[in-house]
Order: structure tokens, then sequence, then C-alpha cells
């Protein structure tokens, strides 16, 4: 086949010219130039700080507030926030946290702290920040003290939400509100009950606990109920384990070997084909190092 | 032999220095990237509950499948009696052990916990395809870095015995690497003999590290993924752009090195033809993959259909259908299409749109979700990967040209004794033993013989 060339055949590269080499510098330096002018048809971008805050009070009764600080819709990471309980001042002040990448700062109020009620029954807390660019931000949030029981009907698998307002003159019957119930999972809660779960006059809503859903380890299954963001109350939040799963029979049959099996039960089909794959495999490639090792020997000795 | 050991007598141009510096560059950003990812989690990347598989399984997948070439070029075309592959066969094995090598790291890049890689060894389930992959992985690199290395023997007792003139650890590697090679019959028949096994050895392997790696997809329940053919999908698709891969190289190395005289005009004609067929196998099995499902338009996969047909990756995936798929199966058939500079400009464009192709099979399915979480954040749902993920992969992608311009530095890209089909004059060395001196290959009577 002549498809080779001869060997013989000198290949010159081409030079590369000082002129060439000229132009491709004057046109990095014209693109670097240009990129470093500041040469922008508009102005530099305002940034504009925001802070906000949210209230949620905790199944054990803590309440927690989050901030979240935020410049032009980007969070704020390392932002020092404080955070006050009823007014701004030594009195109200409870402490101070940093942001993290998300913007967010979260404080815990301990129950055994008092919290001031306002003549309209309300609790604000206020969340404070200084930035020497976006000014001093702040932002406050009003409470209505309420709290969200559970109870549970084990004959017709039913639980029951009641939202209370704590008022001064005691617990009286929340506003309608939307209760949401979930089953906690490790990996994202799954919702039951329907979409329209909402408190009737008596601040009551009461749900039916779908059938099937798989308990844990001791029968249970962990509920979570849930007042999300509402405008008085803040978010709630209650849990609850109930004893409506579906027991989950774990495999007790440890001697069966399948593809689903634990690591020491693997099928006999597998262990042999894999086995001999790989000792088949791995056997030529043991030999074929053999062989070029061999081959420093099959050379002329060095004298 | 001169043209072939250019390259490794003269220092990088600056042009080529540029390249080096600009791949370390980028490797140094995925070396911080990554030291913020170790250090934070793997929260700093776009994976979340929706798509714990991004763009480092992409880049897996798609390394894997460049990584075939090695396997095509060496094996398929040499047993298959295709003489014209004589000289791409190393360009080939380079891009195969470091696309392989950089492939094995991008799973190490993947894993949140790394120190935990120990695991897989203690603790792995043989029932399990990524232990199957780890398994076939490793295999292939040790076959593939044996293939680059035996048949090279005797082109690097060559450079030993002509490179006099660099540094004193190249003359020391290939003294080291040579084995004492000169050229012995008993050293042929060891040489010839671990070829043999070696090429015949490498297609199953080779068949099987795309086969499992479909599996990784295929054996789960996912629309999108939940496909029987998914095995023959993968290595047609790896076919492709191995053999893309290997006319960009080609191209770069005949211009950069001055090898025209071996990487001839008619080199980029057979490779384009065989880019033809192979595309068209590729497009059979994306016909299958995508028709039969549209034609049925079960709930689930009807939803994927849709994302990817119309929806937010429509874009992505018809072009990499088009680039990807079609183009190579029609500017090729043209005469022009397979000239040279086409030819390697269109495999450019079929190596990148098949990089896109593999992010269409991978990231889609995902926000496909088998089990939904109430009231997900949407930032789970549709998977943005982030600054780090990009630096990384980037890295990854520059480690691995970059493997492949160091090799191109050290040993000869074209295998001399290839193409000399062994025709080697023995002269006398020093003290009387034998020395490796190749004849002219372009050598009128043998050929009119």
């Amino acid at each position: 086949m002549s498809c080779w060339p001869s060997m013989t055949r000198k290949i010159t590269m081409p030079k590369l010219k000082a002129i060439h080499v000229l132009q491709y510098c004057l046109l990095l330096t014209l693109v670097i130039g240009f990129s470093a002018v500041p040469l922008r048809a508009q102005a530099a971008p305002e940034y504009v700080g925001k802070i906000d805050v949210s209230y949620k009070k905790l199944p054990d009764e803590r309440r927690e507030l989050t901030a979240v600080v935020t410049a032009n819709d980007l969070p704020i990471e390392n932002m020092l926030v404080n955070f006050y309980v009823g007014a701004v001042g030594r009195d109200g002040g409870h402490g101070n946290v940093a942001t993290d990448q998300d913007g967010h700062a979260v404080q815990i109020i301990d129950t055994n702290v008092v919290v001031p009620v306002d003549e309209e029954g309300y609790m604000t807390f206020i969340v404070r920040t200084n930035h020497d660019a976006l000014g001093q931000l702040e932002s406050q949030v009003r409470i209505k003290d309420a709290s969200l029981k559970l109870s549970v009907n084990e004959e017709d698998a039913t639980i029951t939400a009641l939202l209370q307002e704590l008022t001064a003159e005691g617990p009286v019957p929340g506003e309608m509100s939307q209760v949401l119930f979930r089953v906690v999972r490790s990996f994202g809660d799954i919702g039951f009950g329907g979409d329209f779960t909402f408190t009737d006059d008596d601040g009551e809503v009461k749900v039916e606990f779908p059938s099937g859903v798989p308990n844990d380890a001791e029968g249970k299954v962990s509920v979570m109920v849930v007042v999300e963001r509402h405008d008085d109350y803040g978010t709630l939040v209650q849990l609850l384990d109930v004893p409506f799963g579906q027991a989950w029979a774990a495999n007790t049959t440890d001697t069966d070997r399948a593809l689903w099996a634990g690591r020491d039960n693997a099928p006999w089909w597998l262990l042999i084909t894999a086995n001999l794959l790989l000792v088949g495999i791995w056997g030529m490639i043991v030999y074929v190092l053999l062989l070029v090792r061999r081959i420093s020997a099959a050379g002329p000795k060095k004298s | 032999m001169e043209d072939a050991l250019r390259p490794l007598r003269h220092k990088m141009g600056w042009l080529g220095r540029a390249w080096v510096v600009l791949l370390l560059l980028v490797c140094a950003s995925a070396v911080y990237a990554y030291f913020l990812q170790f250090k934070h989690g793997l929260v700093v990347t776009g994976m979340r509950d929706y798509s714990p598989w991004g763009l480092y399984i992409v880049l897996f997948v798609f390394l894997v499948a460049v990584s075939l070439v090695g396997a095509v070029i060496s094996s398929v075309l040499r047993l298959s009696n295709f003489e014209f592959r004589r000289p791409l066969t190393r360009i080939a094995e380079f891009i195969a052990v470091a696309a392989i090598m950089f492939a094995a790291l991008a799973i190490f890049v993947d894993m949140g916990r790394p120190e935990r890689l120990y695991k897989v060894f203690t603790s792995g389930r043989l029932q399990s395809p990524i232990i199957w992959d780890v398994i076939v992985v490793n295999t292939y690199l040790v076959i593939t870095l044996l293939l680059l290395y035996i048949p090279m023997i005797p082109d690097i007792a060559y450079c030993r015995d002509h490179l006099h003139d660099v540094s004193w650890w190249r003359k020391k590697m290939y003294s080291i690497l040579a084995l004492n090679w000169h050229g012995t019959d008993a050293q042929e028949d060891l040489l010839h003999k671990s070829e043999k096994i070696l090429v015949v050895l490498i297609i199953p392997v080779a068949v099987s590290i795309h086969t499992v790696t479909s599996w990784l997809f295929a054996l789960t329940h996912r629309p999108g993924w939940d496909s029987t053919a998914f095995g023959a999908y993968f290595v047609s698709g790896a076919f492709v752009v191995g053999v893309a891969c290997v006319i960009v190289a080609m191209y770069i190395m005949r211009q950069a090195f001055g090898l025209k005289a071996y990487l001839t005009d008619q080199h980029f004609d057979l490779t384009g033809k065989l880019l033809v067929l192979l595309s068209l196998v590729y497009l059979y099995f994306n016909i299958s993959e995508y028709l039969v499902p549209a034609f049925k338009m079960a709930k689930k996969k009807a939803y994927l259909l849709d994302m990817l047909f119309f929806g937010q990756y429509s874009m992505i995936f018809w072009g990499a259908m088009i680039v990807g798929v079609l183009l190579p199966v029609i500017v090729p058939v043209f005469k022009k299409g397979r000239t040279p500079k086409v030819l390697a400009a269109l495999a450019l464009c079929v190596v990148i749109a098949h990089w896109w192709k593999r992010f269409a099979i991978v990231v889609p399915p995902l926000a496909n979700s088998m089990v939904p979480i109430d009231l997900v954040p949407p930032a789970w749902v549709t998977y943005v990967p982030s600054w780090q993920e990009w630096a990384i992969t980037a890295g990854l992608l520059a480690g691995t040209l970059l493997v492949i311009t160091i090799l191109t530095r050290l040993f000869p890209v074209i295998p001399v004794s290839e193409i000399v089909h062994g025709k080697f004059r023995k002269t006398e060395g020093e003290q009387g033993a034998p020395a490796y001196e190749l004849l002219a290959i372009h050598d009128q009577e043998d050929n009119h013989a």
C-alpha cells in the first residue's frame, strides 16, 4: 500500500515573524485595556439592603426568630444581626447572631423569657443590623401568642388540631387558618388531609390519617402539624407520634440470597460469574505483565 | 524518523506554553473550588434532593465514552485489518488513558465524603452496579495503560538510542521504560504475544465498561433511564465521540507537529467515513430510545419527553441531537466534508454536543422525581450547577488535555514500529550489541513486491 509518503522529505515549520508577535501583543493589549476601562453605558448598580424577620413557635413552646439579610435580593453573609424582644434597647436585647451563607440568622427565645404584650395583644420582635454600605436595617414582626394542640382518636384514625389564641383572659379559638398535616420523613415530608384543612369556629380541624404509611421500628409514625406564616400567629409547629402506620416487615430470612439482599447474601450465580470473570481477566493481565518483565531479560546482557 | 522525534527534541513554542499555562490555571481554579467543596460539603454545588447527580456524573459518563477510542483504534480496527489506523493508535491510546484516569477522578470529586472511599473495597455489595463500575473502570484503566505502554516499548528504545540532547531525567526515563529493548527475536515474540492478548482482551472490557456505566441508569425505574437498550445505546455513542476526539487530536497534532506526511488527507477521509457509519448506528439507537416512549406517552415519560422536546431542556436536547447525531451523518458523506479542516471542525462540534447529550441523559430524568417532596423549594427541582461545579468540571477536562499534552511531548505521537511493520535494520551499536534502527517506510522496491 503506497499511501505512506517518503520519510526523507523535509518538512519545514512556518516561521513566526516579529510582526505577527507584535500584532498579537497589540490585540491582547487592546482587549485587556478596554475590559479594564470603565466604559459603562449605565451607572454602577446601587445596592439596596433589606432585612426580614419571621417568627416560629416550636413544639416545645420555644420561639424561633429568623432574620434574612439581603442586598438586591442577594444574601449577605457574616452580618451581625441584633435581636430585640419588645423594644429596641438594652432591656429588650436578646443577643446577636451572624448571618450564614444564605443570609439567615436564627435566634431561639427560651420559654423562661417574658415577652411583653401590648394593648392589642401583640408581642413585638425586632431585628436590626448595621452595614457600612447598606446603612442601618431594621425589621419587626408583631405576633399574637397562639398554641397548636393535637389529639388523636385511635378508633377512627383521625388527628384533631386545636388552634387557640392565648389572650390575657385565657385561650380563645384562633382565627380561621389553614393547618397543614405532614408525615415526617428523612428526605422531605409527605402532606396528607387534603388542600382545604382550615380550622372551624372552634379553632379545630380534623383529618383522617391515610392508610398504608409504613411505620418505624417502634411501630410509630411521626406527624408534623403546621400553621404556616399566619399574619398574626406566625408559624406554629407541633409534632406527634401516632400509632397508625402500617407495620413494615423486615427481611427476617437472613439466609435468602438475592440481588437485593445484603452484602453477605449475594446470589451464588453472581458470585461465581463475577469471580470467574475477575480471575480470568486479571489473570491475563498478570500474565501479560510477566511477559513484559521477561522482555528486559530477553535483551542483550549489559556488560 | 526525525519527524516523529521533532516534538520531543524541540522546546515548546510560545503557543504551546500559553496552552499549558491556560490548562494549569484552569486546574488551579478547580483545586480551589474543590477545596471549598471539601470544606463546606456538596451544598456548594447545585445538587439537591431532586438532582443528586449533576455535572460530575455527566463528565464521568462523557470521559468513559471518550476512552473507548483506545479500544476502537487499537483493537477493533487492528483485528479488522484496517491499515490506515496505524498512525492513529498512539493518539488514540493517549486520549484513552487520559480520559479514563480523569473519569475515575470525576467519581471521586462527586463523593460528599471522599475519605470513605475505602469502604467501597471493604464494605461493597457485589450486587451493586456501582461496584461493578468500580471494578470495570479500574480493569479498563490497567489494560489501557498496558496497551499504551507495551506497543510503545520499541519507540521508547528508539528515543533512548537517538534522543541525546534532552534532559537527564528524560534519558533516564527512556532507559528504564525501554526495558533493555534491542529488537531481538525473543523480545519481538514476547512483545507481539502481549499485544495480541491485550488487543483481544480490551474489547470485551471496553464494551463492559460502557454497558455497566449505562446500567447505573438503566437498572433503576426512573423514566428516561429505565430502558433495556441503554447498554448498546451508550456503547454506540461512545464509538462516535471516541472517533470524533481522535479526529480533533489528529488535526491538532498534524498542524502542531508538522505530521502531514503521516496523518494524511486519506486518514481524514477514512475516519470521516467511519464517523458516518458509527453515527448512523447511534442515530438508530436514538430514534429507538425516544420514538418508542413518545409513541406511547405514558404519564411520567410524557412529562420527561415534554421537558426534552419542548420544555426547559429542549435547546440542549435538540442542539445535541442535531450537532452530535445528525450532522456527523450528513456532512462527512460529501467529499468536502471529509477534508481535514472541515472534518476536524465538525468533530470538535460533535465532541461538545456529545457532552451536552450526556447532560440531557443524566439531568432531565432527575427533575422528574419518583418520590416527590411536599412543598419542595423550587431551587431543588431545577438543577443549576454552581461555579464550583463548573470550575471542577473544567479542571478535570483541562487535566485530561494536560495529560495528553505531556504525553505527546514525552513520547512519539506516531508509532514508528507500527508503520514500519517491523522492518528493522539492525546495526552494530555500542560494544557489539545490536542497535535498533528503522528503515525508511517508503521503500519503493518493497512496495512494488
